[in-house]
């Protein structure tokens, strides 16, 4: 079905030897659902990382008695669970049966613009965990409210704040980087 | 959940048009898994994640474009989602055509008569291309035309053709046999 080489780097290329990829229908369709679920593995690893941290924050919550302490380990739990269910709603690729046989400058546009809105709008993973962090912030201040403990926590929170700026600044220089290309795209498509 | 979500309704007329696809391509499919991943191993998972995705796709194949245009869709929207994932963190590394022009060539004036290293040269020049510049020059040493290759990729005519002059120009560059490469 390939059209007949007309130069001799078409030639060169169309008459490589190929290896040959026999796999019958059943075997394409054995394979792909042992891929999906590879793919739901892959994609499962965040969540699980989520898992653990909620673990871990469901540990001193059951095992710290000052209730603005437990206030705020159940409020970073909930933060942690929103952001999660945003990343999943927002954060997939569309059903690649759906989009996989579109134009290949639509296919990359939609997967730069979906990264591009998702790292643009933080709100959706820095802020929910902002509350519980707060929270905290104040409950350790009034159970440790000695001047040593205080500077501590002061140091830590400037550090958090330190790394909350940071993951700003990186994501804002993302979405300008991904919005270059967007435009490029959009450049080469003929549309304005 | 997974398992049976894989597997769409109409089966008959989606796996006839996955034969027919892989009658006719499979030895394309394969040359560009290769233009798509360098190593040996990750080349056939990739070229079975092609086939698959290939197969998926003929549950909404509406018979819209050609199937040839309909394969290579799939096939470069595969390589390329393949490429921001393996290689995210040196994708802005890539360069397109314009760029790859500009740069001055090693081997300038030097002929190369073999074929293995001028298959080889092309795969380097290849593997250092943006995403939808290697669909571009794919298409093209697949013989499709300029018009299907603006329908496989999206882009406008008059873009293709710039492109096409490129690669014409950078194939020139390093494959001298007997002159330029003729349209």
């Amino acid at each position: 079905m390939t059209d007949t080489p007309t130069n001799p780097i078409q030639q060169l290329w169309q008459q490589q030897p190929a290896e040959g990829l026999a796999m019958s229908i059943d075997e394409i369709r054995r394979r792909a659902v042992k891929f999906e679920k590879r793919m739901f593995v892959v994609n499962a690893r965040e969540y699980v990382t989520a898992a653990l941290a909620i673990t871990f924050f469901g540990y001193f919550l059951s095992h710290t008695h000052d209730a603005l302490m437990r206030m705020g380990f159940g409020l970073l739990i909930a933060g942690l669970g929103y952001a999660m269910l945003h990343l999943y709603r927002k954060g997939r690729p569309g059903t690649a049966s759906e989009q996989i046989g579109t134009q290949c400058a639509n296919f990359f546009l939609e997967e730069l613009e979906r990264t591009r809105k998702l790292v643009s709008n933080l709100w959706w993973y820095l802020g929910p965990l902002v509350p519980g962090l707060l929270v905290m912030m104040v409950g350790s201040a009034r159970l440790h409210p000695q001047p040593m403990a205080l500077l501590r926590l002061g140091i830590t929170n400037l550090f958090i704040a330190a790394a909350y700026v940071f993951v700003i600044r990186l994501n804002k220089r993302a979405a300008r980087c991904l919005q270059k290309q967007i435009d490029e795209l959009r450049a080469l498509q003929g549309t304005p | 959940m997974i398992a049976t979500e894989a597997i769409p309704a109409r089966r008959s007329s989606q796996d006839q048009f996955y034969a027919d696809a892989a009658d006719a391509f499979a030895p394309a499919l394969e040359r560009l898994a290769r233009a798509y991943e360098t190593d040996a191993d990750h080349r056939r998972d990739l070229l079975q994640e092609i086939h698959i995705a290939l197969w998926r796709s003929f549950a909404t194949f509406d018979q819209r474009c050609s199937l040839r245009t309909w394969v290579y869709r799939v096939a470069h929207n595969v390589g390329a989602s393949h490429v921001a994932r393996q290689y995210r963190n040196r994708l802005q590394t890539l360069v397109d055509l314009e760029e790859f022009e500009a740069l001055p060539d090693p081997q300038s004036g030097q002929v190369v008569a073999d074929r293995t290293l001028t298959l080889k040269k092309l795969y380097e020049l290849i593997h250092k291309l943006k995403p939808l510049d290697r669909d571009v020059i794919l298409s093209y040493l697949e013989g499709v035309d300029a018009a299907e290759i603006g329908e496989i990729t999206g882009l406008s005519a008059r873009n293709v053709a710039t492109k096409i002059h490129r690669i014409k120009n950078i194939l020139a560059r390093f494959y001298n046999e007997g002159g330029p490469i003729r349209d």
